[in-house]
């Protein structure tokens, strides 16, 4: 998929054409860049695992385990994650963050904006490494 | 060398009569007298029955067995592996009883005998709340160190050991785990992968499995964040195998975090912070060992003569340690681990 830029952001598609935890992958400014919805929220990043470089995009989308106490389990879906296809390592969709700290290492997120019920990544400004 | 703590030196009782003097309940003590109980022999392994007696009995003399430390040594924890036989034994109750009575002599013969002997004291893992009152009934003696037990065939993290893992971290004693000598029979203690060892040559060999196993289980199964203060040593087990299990099991969690959500810092972490391997001086010497030692946590390793096993000569069988961690592993890894005031746990409180 080919995305439609503009000055300042690049125009994926429209808010309709993205279904619940399932990631479109664009070539933006010759990047991989992966986009999802959750709900209302659209998330965006770099289609390349930090580990080792798996399409990323491909992993599951979801909520995950909190730190608990011993043999019990506390899902919450307040902070979702994208897991790695290869080896499982989950990273935080807001902000690439190795969930539980697994790694230091981080996912290359970006900016996303809705603006009229068409989304938007941008390059700029909000993207992390 | 200067200051040395050996971690592992086997008292040996050889008198039943003896023994069954500190045998508090009448009915037991007559029960052991009429029947045909013996003494577990000093070393039980398979085949020990075709081997005799090769312990010298100085090994059975507190007096003799002190005149015999070295100058160096600063301290030497008893180890009683007689009481590690238990894990083959089908009654719990005698099980408890037999480890009340070697901890009671131990108590009154050995510690007298010698400032630098510390007393690790017997427990039967059968019953964890049985363990956990013998812990509490003779945990507080003076040069009482730490509890040891052998394991039964069920992994260290489950709660069949929670109540004396509670007792042991309320007195602030360190929970000494040693093979009974019966690892791999079908019923009652640790299993490992090839059921029924038929020598002791083949189930020394296999013994690191059922320290692996054990070591994954108190990491997986949250022992440690359910009992902070609980420390375990694994004596007699070897330590050569431990960096590849900890490499594995680090690598394992960054990926399968989400099945073990209580574990916060990579299992490698909680086992550099409560689980130590004892090198045993009669076994762990070949060159390539101390460059296995290098890749553990510097707080891992201490030192264990495995009198009367061994020789004793804790200058020769560290020569080969690295220089950094040779010291450690002497004797600061094991005052660290030994010498928390019985109590701390519970002022703390």
């Amino acid at each position: 998929m080919t995305a439609t830029a503009t000055a300042e952001r690049h125009c994926v598609g429209s808010v309709d054409e993205f279904e619940e935890n399932r990631f479109r992958v664009f070539e933006i400014a010759g990047r991989p860049i992966g986009v999802v919805r959750r709900g209302e929220e659209f998330f965006a990043v770099r289609n390349r695992c930090p580990h080792q470089g798996a399409e990323i995009c491909g992993g599951r989308v979801s909520g995950t385990m909190l730190a608990s106490d011993p043999g019990e389990f506390l899902y919450s879906d307040a902070e979702p994650v994208l897991a790695c296809p290869w080896h499982r390592w989950e990273f935080r969709l807001a902000d690439g963050c190795s969930v539980g700290a697994v790694t230091g290492k981080r996912l290359v997120t970006y900016e996303v904006e809705v603006d009229d019920g068409e989304v938007y990544v941008k390059l700029r400004g909000g993207r992390t490494r | 060398m200067s200051g040395v703590f050996d971690a592992e030196l086997h008292p040996l009782i050889t008198s039943r009569a003896g023994l069954l003097e500190y045998v508090s309940d009448p009915s037991w003590r007559q029960r052991l007298s009429d029947g045909e109980f013996a003494l577990p022999q000093a070393s039980p392994h398979p085949g020990a029955e075709l081997e005799g007696s090769a312990v010298d009995p100085v090994a059975a003399d507190p007096v003799a067995v002190a005149a015999g430390l070295g100058p160096d040594v600063e301290a030497a924890l008893l180890v009683p592996a007689q009481a590690m036989a238990t894990a083959g034994w089908l009654s719990h109750t005698m099980a408890a009883v037999f480890c009340a009575a070697v901890n009671d002599l131990l108590i009154a013969e050995w510690l007298p005998a010698e400032p630098r002997f510390r007393l690790a004291i017997a427990v039967a893992p059968h019953d964890g709340f049985a363990a956990a009152e013998e812990i509490e009934r003779v945990g507080r003696q003076p040069g009482v160190a730490a509890v040891c037990m052998p394991l039964m065939a069920v992994n260290m993290g489950q709660r069949h050991y929670h109540p004396i893992y509670a007792a042991a971290e309320r007195l602030g004693l360190p929970v000494v785990v040693h093979p009974g000598g019966f690892e791999g029979a079908v019923i009652g203690p640790a299993a490992l992968g090839g059921i029924g060892p038929r020598t002791p040559e083949e189930s020394f060999t296999l013994l690191p499995q059922v320290a692996t196993a054990n070591v994954a289980s108190l990491i997986y199964d949250g022992a440690f964040q359910q009992f902070p203060g609980l420390r375990v040593v694994f004596a007699g087990f070897g330590f050569s195998w431990a960096p590849p299990v900890l490499w594995r099991a680090d690598s394992e969690w960054r990926g399968l975090r989400v099945e073990v959500p209580w574990l916060t810092k990579p299992p490698s972490e909680y086992v550099g912070d409560h689980i130590r391997f004892l090198v045993d001086a009669a076994c762990e010497l070949r060159p390539e060992a101390w460059r296995v030692a290098a890749m553990l946590p510097e707080s891992s390793l201490i030192y264990g003569s495995d009198l009367p096993f061994g020789d004793g000569d804790a200058e020769r069988a560290l020569a080969g340690a690295p220089a950094e961690l040779r010291e450690r592993i002497a004797a600061g890894n094991a005052r660290e681990t030994f010498a928390a005031p019985v109590g701390a746990a519970e002022a703390g409180r």
